[in-house]
């Protein structure tokens, strides 16, 4: 993982998971992200980042997650920063570390920029991310 | 697909020919062979057993309300019969949602909002398309089109 006293800033090639924590983000028909996986509920949508880090490494900051929220860790749908990037999005480091909360994840960070009040055009950008989204499905689920 | 019958007039044969109209169709809705009830309805009550706490999705998304689960409903027996048959999904604003997919390039989401708004948006092909129809209670030709052309 990274270093969380030197977090490099997100570079447009570097890939991103987003974790799938409900069935209803998946496509039984054909084991793919829907769209909602990629809503954000507030203003920033939560990822972490490959970079650095081993794929058991990856599973293990989402397992970290459903652990503390207690739910079901289904998979995670993978998308290179640069997707969000060409939708004039941003995405920044946000490391969690010493959250009373989260697990330390110094790997993660938040797309953010979405346009407010916007709930369709919200939609389209979800639908977007999503088609070009890999879903993976967790070894442990 | 057969298009709902919409009327505007007032007049008392009017009134008649759509109330009559919505009774059939929500009696074909009824039936397993033509409605929305046989898996639709399970689908929907699912996810809503699913959605219905906060933080569902594990970032704390909203709870996805019982005004929520009945708006769509009204809205599933609003699709004419025909209708290709939609998956239901949920976001985290809290709204259940129906989705239109044959591929990642022609999909069609549409969430509504406790507030009778129908917030959609499509993907097809190279062209996009997306907005917020009112729900009155009948499906809105603006979406029923997208439906079709998803499937074009």
């Amino acid at each position: 993982m990274i270093d969380p006293c030197e977090v490099p800033a997100v570079e447009a090639e570097e890939l991103l998971a987003r974790f799938i924590f409900s069935s209803r983000h998946i496509r039984k028909s054909n084991a793919t992200v829907k769209p909602e996986g990629f809503i954000p509920h507030l203003a920033e949508l939560s990822v972490t980042r490959h970079r650095e880090a081993g794929e058991r490494e990856i599973w293990d900051a989402g397992q970290a997650i459903a652990s503390v929220r207690e739910r079901t860790l289904y998979g995670r749908g993978d998308v290179g920063a640069h997707v969000f990037l060409e939708k004039d999005l941003s995405v920044q480091a946000a490391p969690v570390m010493g959250h009373s909360r989260l697990p330390d994840n110094p790997n993660h960070a938040n797309v953010t920029g979405w346009p407010k009040d916007d709930k369709a055009r919200q939609k389209m950008l979800a639908i977007e991310i999503a088609a070009r989204a890999k879903f993976v499905q967790s070894p442990d689920s | 697909m057969i298009q709902a019958f919409v009327s505007t007039g007032v007049s008392g044969a009017a009134r008649y020919i759509a109330d009559t109209t919505q009774e059939y169709r929500l009696h074909m809705h009824k039936s397993s062979k033509f409605g929305i009830e046989s898996v639709l309805r399970a689908d929907l009550a699912e996810a809503w057993g699913e959605c219905q706490e906060a933080d569902w999705d594990g970032y704390g998304a909203l709870p996805v309300t019982r005004a929520a689960l009945r708006n769509m409903y009204r809205f599933l027996e609003a699709l004419p019969f025909g209708c290709r048959r939609p998956t239901i999904g949920a976001d985290p604003n809290g709204y259940l949602s129906v989705e239109w997919y044959r591929n990642p390039k022609r999909v069609l989401s549409v969430a509504l909002s406790d507030d009778d708004l129908l917030h959609y948006a499509a993907l097809l092909g190279a062209s996009k398309v997306y907005g917020t129809e009112a729900f009155y209670g009948e499906a809105p030709e603006s979406i029923l089109d997208l439906v079709r052309r998803v499937y074009s």
